[in-house]
């Protein structure tokens, strides 16, 4: 390689092509998207990324990287197809597209080794491709002149239509780069280096490149392979004469010619009429269009122009900077800078802070006002504070950055396991330090593909579960509490807790007995611990052996905190929890034990200071906890200067001492002069909804400070998020809240429920509901959820008389009818084992029992019931239960069933309430499908709404002649819900139906505004009762027209 | 570093010596970054005993060992005398040990270092904060005077325990 020793080059490329490869990427996903519906807008896109596939092969073959030149290289013919509009960009062509840009990306990860990684097949399938088109791409693509519309143009010098060297490529010079000629260059040169030969005269270069451009500039340049020889080729203009043009550039007369520059200006003389007399001055023009593209086509046939027009020099463009840089016009305005400069950078302008701290100071002593010095001062002052301000900007980045990766991730895993997934990126302008940013990369991939794989289910399956088709991943990112946090949320099939246990049991890990005490959240983040993996598969796309564990680790290593949390059936929530490092946050500079403390003003809600002598101060207890009662709320109160005394987290014998020790100080402190003692000042801190008071000896005030990581040796030490530098140049630590929380043991429930009840408002999370899993003939599985059963009786057999044709047993001295569901549903016969069970049902009124072989399980589920899928006048509807179909049992429309005669009250109801509509509030789904059913059944049109404030709209939009509410719901309760209704509506009849039946919620029930109160769920009852509501407003209607 | 028993060419090595406890330690110059007085130690609740704190040289933040607690020492607050002897970033993180005076800079030879480790393997006193400070402690040098015991400054922020 001629140029091995340049390994900046080789950096600049590696870093700019891969810019240039997501660029590209980006716009071919944009592609597919769009691509069904406005396959006409595509070539703006696609005149950038050819420019970008472009510059990467010039780079590519200009550092001999082969392989890479030659995917590029038909990468970008088929790019140009696409973009004149030869062949369209269709599924199959951007798969292509795709396929060989990860080649690329493959290659690009180790450059040295590119030329061994094999591209064939890659590049037989972009062969493919053009090939499919007519105009094989061998030939140069000559724009013709038959379309006005037509933006390509072409500019052939015409002098020598012979140029020996260049035989199939051209350069492409967009009007950009032909206006950043300077004008005053008259002369435009094409120069061919063969680089082999250059090697043999021991040049180099690089510094000729240095050497020519100190007279001129390089407009473009390209890599041409002829034969054995290596060309590079540069379009070069100066103000020279061609005369100086050899021994400058150390080529022989055969190796450039000149370019017509006039002409070109001459072309675009004719073609634009002038618009600016500054620029007519220099014989300018301005472009039409922006993204005009000028092509120098280099062929051996004679060359030929073709529409010619807007060249434009201008005089204080950019200049070529460096060989590798192929500028556009957007990104001149930026630079790459190495990281250890900004680095250094940030310690310098740190110093500077503090030598201005000091300065500060001493103004404070020996200066007044007005004096130059104090003006100096504060001048220094400003730009200091502005100056660290900006450096420290220059380390974040947006986690657009990283975003920006995933659809790509989920476009391939998706397709690749047949799934149905979109992804939502949220909060991609939130920054954070770019070392972070990077160390998240793979743990973020990792968990997004798991959702791809593990998580969102398969079409199919979605369907059948009534779940959208598409699955939904959303990510989003957020600052709270001084921390970054992103969170992952899909609406798959959730993790199965049981599962979880089965596992850890396996294992090893825990023992059922500890299981059993652990929460859901506790369970699940087992998942976190090293070789835990609960898929039952290992698939090509996540299960490769490496587990949640290496996510979790990696995220902790930079101090990160990874969550977890998933219904079953629902979602699964990953919650990651960064730091803010090397960020400025505003922060509550504290005094404890004569230390100086920062609490990042994100986590701080107030301040109070107690007198003793008045009756506030009133710190009380809870257990061992000391607690004020603040606002109603019983806020529990941590003694800072306690808990820097306490190294390990505090067990119940730390909280006793303390508690003592503050029992007898109280006592002491009756001493009134004592005025340290009489104060009392603590800042009520939150973290994620939950707050304590944190007691302090004093509060400075507030300060902005940066946030410099703890040493890795203190990593450990929860109750820090870091330190930062004080004005007077003294280490301040920054307490984390959080950790202080967990230290001392205050036991919130975690963020993560704050997150979830979000979630929930967002995903309809549904609620869990307990069900019996039970058998009754040989096949089907059925199901009754828990709350309608009174009990279950073992009997033998042998037990059961025969009355008629009925089956009758006696419980409890009382003669029960014995139900077998086949004789009311169309499934197996009863199995009879030697002991059976009889399901006795709640809110039935005469003795019934539903016969069973075996009783299964219970369990919880999370999903809603499917009323549709299998409904026959009996069953409530099916679900999928631990991969069963479930029937889910209506006990009572079976018992009606069986004995019609004992509903025959209700049955003889009023047939004028047919078109009577209700408003039902329920949250639960399970329950909400369950009253319209009933309800829907005797024949009432049903509006259903899963809390207060929904219900509120569909009141206020439609009129109901009944509402049916349950009180505990989320967001507004039912009690709540009255309320406003009433203060619409005196009239309308209202049911509260719930499970809360103390004597206590029935008189605020009623208090609230409710009419009558019902059980959950007692269908006659209720049905009654909705009835006679019904049949009483309309007697009072009646009257009162 | 040259073997200290291997029998070769004279090694000359710079050390910096200082005193603890009234004996003289010394580490290598060549990791040494700067002796300074700066006393204004921010001390760390809950950190290991190891730790005096964090100290602030010219806008970087370095952790303080108490060079008497690792080398079991009995504990005493710094004086006039005291100095901290911070290290280049190639020893480890940012950090400094305190000492209770710095004698000054000896030309010794490395092999001239005498390793107490060898004979001491024998010893009964096999107990891990033995073994700990034993990897510190590169040997024994004499000098006119005194003994120099010699230190491997990158042993530091090893011998902190952590809970």
């Amino acid at each position: 390689m001629g140029f091995e020793n340049d390994q900046n080059i080789i950096t600049d490329f590696i870093v700019e092509t891969n810019e240039h490869l997501d660029d590209v990427e980006k716009t071919l996903l944009l592609m597919e998207q769009t691509i069904d519906t406005s396959v006409e807008d595509v070539p703006e896109n696609i005149a950038e990324i050819f420019r970008f596939i472009h510059s990467i092969k010039g780079a590519a073959g200009f550092l001999k990287f082969e392989k890479i030149e030659k995917v590029s290289h038909r990468m970008e013919a088929l790019f140009d197809l696409m973009r004149n509009g030869r062949i369209s960009p269709s599924h199959e062509n951007l798969d292509v597209l795709l396929t060989g840009l990860d080649k690329l990306k493959l290659m690009m990860e180790d450059v040295h080794r590119s030329n061994e990684v094999d591209v064939e097949t890659v590049l037989e399938q972009l062969n493919g491709l053009i090939n499919t088109d007519s105009h094989p791409i061998t030939k140069p693509d000559i724009i013709h002149h038959d379309s006005a519309a037509e933006p390509k143009k072409t500019i052939i010098p015409q002098e020598d239509a012979s140029f020996p060297f260049i035989k199939d490529d051209y350069f492409k010079l967009d009007d950009v780069l032909i206006q950043s000629i300077p004008f005053e260059h008259d002369h435009l040169y094409l120069i061919k280096y063969n680089t082999l030969e250059l090697g043999k005269r021991k040049l180099d270069i690089l510094s000729l490149i240095n050497t020519i451009i100190t007279t001129g500039a390089i407009v473009d340049y390209n890599f041409v392979t002829e034969g054995l020889d290596s060309l590079f080729c540069i379009v070069y203009s100066t103000i020279l004469d061609s005369d100086f043009i050899p021994d400058l550039c150390k080529i022989d007369k055969t190796n450039f010619i000149e370019l017509n520059k006039d002409k070109l200006t001459q072309y675009k003389d004719k073609e634009q009429p002038l618009q600016d007399e500054s620029k007519a001055k220099h014989n300018e023009q301005q472009p039409k269009e922006e993204k005009q593209t000028i092509h120098v086509h280099v062929e051996k046939e004679p060359y030929e122009v073709v529409e010619p027009k807007s060249i434009e020099p201008v005089q204080k463009q950019e200049k070529f900077s460096t060989p590798v840089s192929h500028g556009s016009p957007e990104k001149s305005e930026t630079i790459r800078i190495k990281v250890d400069l900004i680095d250094r950078l940030l310690a310098l302008a740190g110093e500077l802070v503090l030598v201005r701290n000091q300065q500060n100071l001493t103004l404070d002593t020996h200066d007044d006002d007005d004096s130059d010095y104090a003006r100096m001062t504060r001048m220094l002052d400003k730009v200091t504070t502005e100056l660290q301000e900006t450096v420290m900007l220059t380390r974040m980045q947006p986690i657009g950055n990283l975003f920006s990766k995933l659809p790509r991730i989920v476009r391939d895993v998706s397709k690749k396991l047949n799934k149905k997934i979109e992804i939502h990126e949220l909060g991609g302008e939130v920054e954070m330090d770019k070392k972070i940013l990077e160390s998240l990369t793979d743990p973020l991939i990792h968990i997004i593909r798991n959702s791809c794989d593990h998580g969102i289910e398969l079409p199919e399956e979605r369907i059948m579960l009534d779940k959208p088709e598409t699955g939904q991943i959303i990510v989003q990112a957020f600052h709270e509490a001084g921390q970054i946090h992103i969170r992952v949320i899909d609406d798959g099939k959730g993790i199965d807790v049981n599962r979880v246990k089965q596992k850890a049991i396996e294992k090893d890990l825990k023992t059922e007995a500890e299981l059993e005490q652990m929460t859901i959240k506790d369970t699940l983040s087992l998942i976190l611990l090293p070789g835990f993996s609960t898929a039952e598969k290992i698939t090509e796309v996540s299960g490769r052996g490496v587990g949640m564990d290496v996510v979790k680790s990696s995220i902790e290593q930079f101090g990160g905190v990874v969550d977890i949390d998933s219904v079953w059936g629902q979602s699964t929530t990953i919650y990651i929890r960064l730091p803010l490092t090397l960020a400025i946050i505003p922060c509550l500079i504290v005094h404890s034990k004569n230390n100086v403390f920062a609490i990042p003003q994100v986590n701080v809600s107030e301040i109070v200071r107690l007198y003793k002598d008045e009756d506030e101060y009133v710190i009380e207890k809870v257990g061992n906890q000391e607690v004020y009662r603040f606002r109603d709320q019983l806020l529990p109160i941590v003694r800072l200067n306690e808990l820097l005394m306490y190294p390990e987290p505090f067990t119940e014998k730390v909280k006793d001492e303390i508690i003592k020790k503050f029992e007898t100080d109280h006592l002491k402190a009756r001493n009134p002069d004592d005025h340290a003692d009489t104060m009392f000042t603590f800042i009520v801190v939150k973290m994620a909804g939950h707050s304590f008071g944190l007691v302090v000896d004093q509060v400075i005030g507030m300060e902005e400070i940066v946030v410099k990581p703890m040493h890795s040796k203190l990593k450990t030490l929860g109750i820090y998020s870091g330190a930062t530098l004080m004005g007077d140049g003294q280490v301040a630590l920054i307490l984390d809240i959080e950790g202080i929380a967990k230290h001392v043991g205050i036991h919130y429930s975690s963020i993560l429920e704050d997150v979830q009840a979000e979630a929930e408002k967002r995903y309809r999370f549904e609620d869990i509901q307990q069900i019996m899993l039970f058998k009754s003939g040989e096949h089907e599985t059925f199901a009754v959820p828990l709350t309608l059963i009174d009990r279950i009786e073992r009997f033998e057999v042998s037990n059961i008389n025969k009355i008629g044709n009925k089956d009758m047993i006696s419980i409890n001295d009382v003669p029960t009818l014995v139900l077998r569901l086949d004789q009311v549903l169309d499934v197996s016969p009863v199995k009879h084992n030697s002991e059976m069970m009889l399901l006795l049902p709640k809110f039935i009124k005469k003795p019934v029992g539903i016969l069973m072989s075996e009783v299964v399980d219970t369990c919880e589920i999370s999903h809603e019931v499917n009323f549709d899928t299998y409904s026959e006048d009996g069953l409530l509807g099916t679900s999928i239960v631990n991969n069963q179909i479930t029937l889910f049992v209506d006990i009572f429309r079976i018992v009606e069933k069986a004995q019609p005669d004992w509903f025959l009250t209700r049955q003889t109801k009023d047939v004028s309430f047919k078109d009577a509509r209700l408003l039902v509030l329920e949250d639960s789904a399970f329950f909400r499908q369950l009253i319209t059913k009933y309800l829907e059944s005797d024949g009432y049109r049903v509006d259903v709404a899963k809390d207060g404030s929904e219900g509120l709209k569909l009141f206020k939009k439609n009129s109901y002649h009944l509402i049916i509410s349950d009180i505990e719901m989320p967001v507004m309760n039912g009690w709540k819900f009255i309320e406003h209704v009433r203060t619409m509506d005196k009239n309308i009849p209202a049911l509260a139906l719930t499970s809360l039946y103390s004597e206590k919620d029935r008189t605020k029930s009623l208090e609230a505004g409710f009419n009558s109160f019902y059980r959950k769920i007692d269908r006659e009852d209720l049905l009654k009762g909705v009835y006679l509501t019904l049949m009483k407003s309309k007697q009072t209607e009646l009257t009162l027209s | 570093m040259t073997d200290p028993s291997g029998k070769k060419e004279i090694v000359l090595e710079q050390y910096c010596t200082f005193w603890i406890a009234e004996r003289l330690f010394g580490v290598n110059i060549k990791d040494v970054n700067e002796i300074t007085e700066e006393f204004k130690i921010t001390p760390i609740y809950h950190a290991p005993k190891e730790i005096l704190g964090y100290v602030n040289i010219r806008g970087q933040i370095y952790l303080v060992i108490d060079t008497r607690v690792v080398l079991r020492f009995d504990q005493k607050s710094p004086d006039e005398k005291s100095r901290i002897i911070l290290f280049k970033q190639s020893v480890g993180e940012y950090f400094g040990i305190m000492v209770d005076c710095i004698d000054g800079v000896v030309n010794i030879n490395e092999r001239d270092i005498e390793n107490r480790r060898k004979r001491d393997t024998g010893s009964p006193d096999g107990n891990e904060k033995r073994v700990s400070i034993k990897n510190l402690e590169k040997g024994v040098c004499r000098m006119e005077n005194f003994l120099m015991v010699a230190l491997n400054a990158g042993s530091f922020l090893g011998s902190i325990k952590l809970n």
